[in-house]
């Protein structure tokens, strides 16, 4: 697995497809702060240390939920999906473990890729907020690692749900697409309206989604960090993701 | 022990089975060369043999061992489908992949042999996409070749190619079988190309394998013989063996005379016609290894040729 792993790096640090997606974070992350900081009535609104206007919690938070990590799924279907575009899935599964240690080093590269985007935005939105002149406060360590680790599983849950869309379909178009609608969180609130109107008296069908992935997704971007149940659904999700990645590449037709 | 193995191995497409009941045997150092039309089974059965689909029926042995549907094994190496390359990495980076993939200890020097056994070594870094078809199916062989394998599956390597690329592909099998003692499986529709280097040969028709054959047993049916017709062709086999002790003389099915050996028309014809016997049609056979194949791919399946090549030609 560690070397299937190894060739994943390789080839994420190799492919174009990386640097693109580095560049749409990096203008992602710094259109924020540049339009507020173009658009703010006076200096005293932003970079008053005395009167900041942001806890650092609600920056990262800010940062995150601006669609770095949306994008990171997308980015993460993409990349796999080129194992399956152009056959050369075949090229990596004679190593040891074959099937099932592919989908753990996709899920191990999508943890990394996940830790990657959200470190190097992190850095790149603390940079540009600061060279701009804002004033932010602080935020305690606690408050900041309970919003990165709830980031983290939460971003990597619909990551993970991307790559099982790869493993399932093999096809770039559909996997991109799919995981399009569910890492915007489109499909959770469609669900969430659909069961509260169909199963508005049945309070545990209708608010089986509350507090849910998109649910927590919005807190997080807001600088909100969810309960224990929210943070125990998300690495629930994880675990089923990882799990039926594992199976479906076990009993999957790789070439038909 | 067989470089591979497959018992009873089947696949089955809804109603279709596409691979049916098929058991093989290759043996190390064998270039085996895997002969069919288009949709006889012949991809079919090297992706389950590389574990790339998985078989409904049988199981397949490799290097002795039994290996479970869909599991992949270190010790082959495969160009299936084409070489199966990403475009926008260069070549070098493409074989660093599947080297890294491996575990091998020293993925770059490994990448940068296989590339310069396969010829690509000054344009290992350019990108893939930019490859000709000919370079494709090179850099393929590289990819197949990283981490040593002792079984090369090649499914139609000479596709698409020009003559040169052709003869380059398989003076590069050639050379691993020889040199590095690689047994190779290969499927091709270039039957001149096999007959150059195959050592042994199986048909594939409708799924099923209807013969197996080695290279002399194809010669053998290739060759040119004389080919005698009498009423009487038992008394006529018994003068010829006592005219020509050293003649090879072989009878068909059908009773007519086979002479393998130097025997001319003319002095087959005085010896029979001294003892009296009467001949019916004497005649020179001769028989183009591509017309015998496309024999045996259109014969009309019978029921009991189901699995193994134990029917004779």
């Amino acid at each position: 697995m560690l070397s299937m792993l190894r060739s994943n790096l390789y080839r994420l640090v190799k492919t174009r497809l990386t640097w693109a997606y580095a560049i749409v974070c990096v203008l992602l992350i710094c259109m924020e702060p540049l339009v507020w900081f173009f658009t703010a009535s006076s200096s005293a609104s932003y970079g008053d240390p005395l009167n900041p206007t942001m806890t650092a919690v609600q920056m990262y938070g800010r940062t995150l939920g601006s669609g770095v990590v949306f994008l990171a799924s997308v980015y993460c279907a993409v990349f796999f999906a080129a194992d399956f575009k152009t056959k050369s899935i075949k090229n990596v599964l004679q190593a040891k473990g074959g099937r099932v240690s592919y989908a753990l080093a996709a899920a191990v590269t999508v943890l990394v890729v996940q830790v990657g985007a959200m470190v190097a935005s992190s850095v790149v939105a603390g940079a540009a907020y600061q060279v701009l002149g804002f004033a932010i406060a602080e935020s305690s360590v606690v408050d900041l690692a309970l919003l990165f680790c709830q980031f983290l599983l939460v971003s990597t849950a619909y990551s993970l749900i991307a790559v099982l869309f790869v493993f399932a379909t093999g096809n770039e178009t559909l996997a991109t697409v799919a995981t399009l609608v569910v890492s915007s969180g489109l499909v959770e609130s469609f669900l969430r309206v659909a069961l509260a109107n169909v199963f508005a008296d049945f309070p545990p069908l209708r608010d089986c989604l509350d507090g849910y992935l998109a649910v927590q997704m919005n807190l997080l971007s807001a600088g909100a960090v969810s309960d224990a149940g929210g943070i125990a659904a998300a690495a629930a999700t994880c675990a089923v993701a990882l799990g039926l990645c594992v199976l479906v590449m076990k009993k999957r037709e790789l070439a038909k | 022990m067989n470089a591979l193995r497959t018992v009873a191995l089947g696949k089955r497409y809804g109603r279709t089975w596409a691979v049916d009941h098929v058991t093989m045997t290759v043996a190390p150092g064998d270039i085996y060369g895997f002969v069919g039309r288009n949709g006889a089974g012949k991809s079919t059965l090297m992706k389950m043999v590389a574990g790339l689909s998985l078989p409904t029926k049988g199981y397949i042995e490799l290097f002795g061992d039994v290996v479970r549907p869909g599991e992949t094994n270190s010790r082959v190496g495969s160009i299936i489908e084409g070489p199966g390359v990403h475009p926008n990495l260069s070549g070098l980076d493409n074989v660093m992949c599947r080297a890294l993939a491996l575990g091998s200890a020293n993925p770059r020097a490994i990448s940068g042999d296989v590339l310069a056994f396969v010829g690509l070594a000054d344009v290992a870094g350019h990108k893939a996409g930019s490859y000709s078809l000919g370079m494709k199916q090179r850099l393929g062989l590289a990819l197949a070749l990283v981490g040593s394998p002792d079984l090369l599956l090649l499914d139609e390597p000479f596709n698409g190619l020009d003559p040169e690329g052709v003869r380059d592909i398989r003076s590069l099998i050639t050379r691993l079988n020889e040199e590095r003692g690689i047994t190779v499986f290969i499927s091709s529709h270039v039957l001149d190309q096999l007959e150059r280097m195959v050592t042994r040969y199986g048909v594939i028709r409708g799924g099923r394998l209807v013969r197996e054959l080695a290279v002399e047993d194809v010669e053998r049916e290739c060759s040119d013989y004389l080919c005698i017709e009498s009423p009487e062709s038992e008394m006529a086999l018994a003068v010829l063996e006592r005219a020509r002790p050293d003649a090879a003389l072989g009878v068909h099915e059908d009773g007519s005379i086979r002479v393998d050996s130097d025997l001319s028309s003319e002095e087959a014809g005085w010896i029979l016609a001294k003892a009296g016997i009467p001949v019916s049609a004497m005649y020179r056979h001769s028989r183009d290894i591509e017309d015998y194949f496309v024999e045996l791919m259109d014969e009309a399946p019978s029921r009991g040729d189901r699995a193994g090549g134990g029917a004779s030609c």
